[in-house]
């Protein structure tokens, strides 16, 4: 590495690159934030300015209009208790079962080498695209009289996630050195004993970074929710949110609004464990 | 207590890696298991922990048969290579953990850590986390943690071997102290034939799965049940040489040397022998001396306190202690002086040590 860095360590070379990498960098910063500016904007906008040609890209004339209409239509409130009840049913389902089967299959050999078949299995489901399964799901949840519940949302979320869950979770597993639990073992303690006290703790940063995933993922699908549920019994805020586009008019203000709303609990839930998610990622650091 | 392997076994995939093990450790005793890497000598001592399951045979602790009994109902404990201190938690929480799981009082144990911490010396590190402590203070945490329940046996598994070499001569000592002192049986396992030496009062020798030899480290000293033990065991190791019997002397290829009485009927009742010999017994002379074998420098290493001469015997290269002032060249040729009664012979074909 170091001959390497000599070879191109003339100062010229290193601050255009390192002016390349920024100019780069702010490239996809703006690629990135210039929707979520747009749609903060026009759920502020007033209906004149959010229709006039060429568009208003800043504009002083702001109205709270549609953040009252969403906060005081009762079906919103809905919408997003389902929602929130769709996602952390499934990310807590998934997360419970995902990591003991991670755990399995991380710690327990077995015959036939069904370690490595399960796992592929298991990732295997993840290969082709949800829209796939979705007849066959409809029709289990039909068959089940689940049609238009939450709990409908919960099972095919936490399905979906299970395999994210367990090979994330396998990963941090493997990380860890076995005799961590072997030494509890000959301590006294009972092997669930030790999953829960040593094991446990020391992987919760890669719990909490799964965990996002799980919930950013299940908190924006679209299809299922589409599908499986038709009523605000069971309606959650992606597929509400699309529904003001109606025959007669597109309400953007509303929408927006009401995206920006939606939008607010993931955001702040990814800066509260941030740390984690870092940490998580770049599983080393927690060996001792 | 006392710990017994009868006939214990452990087959991976129709490999015996430990083979129908016979072995008795008295209480109080400490035993080493010595041998090289793969020699099944961790596994022998993950049996005994419960880590491993005992394909055949039995183990017995206090005359209690442990086949299939878990770990936590085996009353053993454990320090492993790498410590396996648990990261999340202080020192003092790693030391309390065994008690912790037994229900013992949030006070009681609090005492009974900061006695252990004593103990080890480890007293003002026990708000620590196992990141912040060298690899000495880590290994002393270990040894608390294995102390403090009073175990019916310390199982050990190349607990030095991750420190630095001073830091190792120094723990050594310590533990050995510690060891004698709370006289808990205790099964050690290494590859460092010098902690098998200063540690043990009696050594297990095992090789591809299969118990060697058993005795006080100066029994595998000063005689080795075998080739394999006698070159294992000591450093540097034991000199061997190729050679036949003509009438009552061992003709070597440099030379004749007669033996003892005591030593011909066995010696001649093998075809081919080798002669082994310690270096500190053997001498260095002048080539023209009668009855001494001719070897020429290959190199030599001054220690200090003394120094070591590396001779070229025909095709063997042996090893001979000189004093600290011996000055030898390179190519120089020397006469090697060996002592009848201080030589073993083994049978070249199975290695077996004869008389």
């Amino acid at each position: 590495m170091r001959e390497l860095k000599g070879q191109y360590d003339s100062s010229f070379v290193t601050r255009y690159s390192s002016f390349l990498k920024y100019a780069l960098l702010m490239l996809f910063a703006v690629f990135f934030l210039f929707p979520m500016y747009w749609l903060v904007l026009t759920s502020l906008k007033t209906q004149a300015d959010q229709f006039s040609m060429p568009p208003v890209w800043w504009t002083k004339r702001l109205t709270l209009d549609y953040y009252r209409a969403i906060i005081f239509d009762s079906s919103f409130e809905t919408l997003a208790f389902n929602s929130a009840l769709a996602c952390g049913g499934s990310a807590l389902l998934s997360l419970v079962a995902g990591t003991m089967g991670a755990y399995s299959l991380s710690r327990f050999r077995l015959p036939f080498r069904l370690n490595h078949h399960l796992s592929l299995w298991i990732l295997s489901t993840r290969m082709f695209p949800p829209i796939v399964s979705i007849v066959p799901l409809f029709l289990i949840m039909r068959a089940l009289d689940l049609l238009d519940t939450r709990l409908a949302l919960v099972l095919a979320y936490s399905v979906f996630n299970l395999p994210f869950v367990v090979w994330m979770m396998k990963g941090f597993f493997d990380e860890l050195p076995r005799e961590l639990e072997e030494s509890a073992l000959v301590d006294g303690d009972t092997h669930l004993g030790a999953f829960l006290r040593i094991v446990l703790p020391l992987v919760a940063p890669g719990i909490a970074a799964t965990a996002i995933f799980c919930m950013i993922v299940s908190w924006n699908e679209f299809l299922f929710a589409l599908i499986l549920t038709q009523t605000d019994s069971a309606l959650t805020l992606p597929v509400g949110i699309a529904n003001q586009v109606t025959q007669y008019e597109i309400r953007w203000g509303v929408m927006s609004a009401a995206g920006v709303v939606a939008m607010t609990p993931m955001f702040i839930f990814a800066l509260m464990v941030q740390r984690y998610l870092v940490r998580g990622l770049s599983f080393g650091a927690v060996k001792g | 207590m006392s710990i017994r392997f009868e006939n214990a076994t452990k087959i991976f995939r129709d490999l015996a890696v430990v083979d129908r093990l016979n072995l008795e450790i008295e209480d109080g005793e400490m035993m080493v298991l010595l041998g090289p890497s793969g020699c099944g000598k961790t596994t022998t001592l993950r049996m005994l922990a419960g880590l491993e399951d005992i394909s055949e045979g039995t183990i017995y602790i206090a005359s209690r048969c442990v086949n299939g009994v878990p770990s936590r109902h085996r009353n053993v404990a454990m320090v492993f290579q790498n410590y396996a201190l648990y990261p999340h938690m202080t020192a003092a929480q790693n030391i309390g953990y065994p008690l912790r799981i037994r229900g013992v009082k949030r006070d009681e144990m609090a005492r009974q850590v900061s006695e252990v911490a004593e103990t080890l010396e480890i007293g003002r590190l026990l708000d620590r986390r196992p990141r912040e402590l060298s690899g000495g203070e880590r290994q002393r945490v270990a040894l608390a943690r294995a102390v403090i329940r009073r175990p019916a046996a310390f199982l050990m598994d190349e607990p030095l071997s991750n420190l630095d070499a001073r830091l190792r001569l120094q723990m050594r000592g310590e533990l050995k102290r510690l060891q004698r002192g709370l006289r808990i049986t205790t099964l050690y396992v290494t590859h460092d034939q010098a902690e098998a030496m200063t540690l043990a009062h009696r050594v297990a020798v095992m090789r591809e799965g299969k118990l060697q030899q058993v005795g006080t480290p100066m029994e595998l000293y000063q005689r080795p049940a075998n080739m394999f033990v006698a070159g294992f065991v000591g450093s540097p190791a034991m000199n061997f040489i190729q050679g036949r019997m003509e009438g009552a002397s061992f003709r070597l290829n440099g030379g004749l040397l007669s033996l003892t009485p005591d030593q011909l009927p066995a010696a001649a009742s093998a075809e081919t022998l080798v002669l082994g010999f310690r270096p500190e017994c053997a001498s260095l002379t002048s080539p023209q001396e009668d009855g001494a074998l001719l070897g020429i420098v290959y190199v030599t290493e001054e220690m200090g306190n003394e120094t070591f001469v590396f001779l070229k015997c025909e095709d063997a290269l042996i090893t001979v202690r000189a004093e600290a002032h011996f000055k030898a060249e390179i190519g120089d040729v020397l006469g090697v002086r060996v002592p009848p009664s201080s030589v073993r012979l083994f049978e070249a074909r199975t290695g077996k040590a004869l008389v």
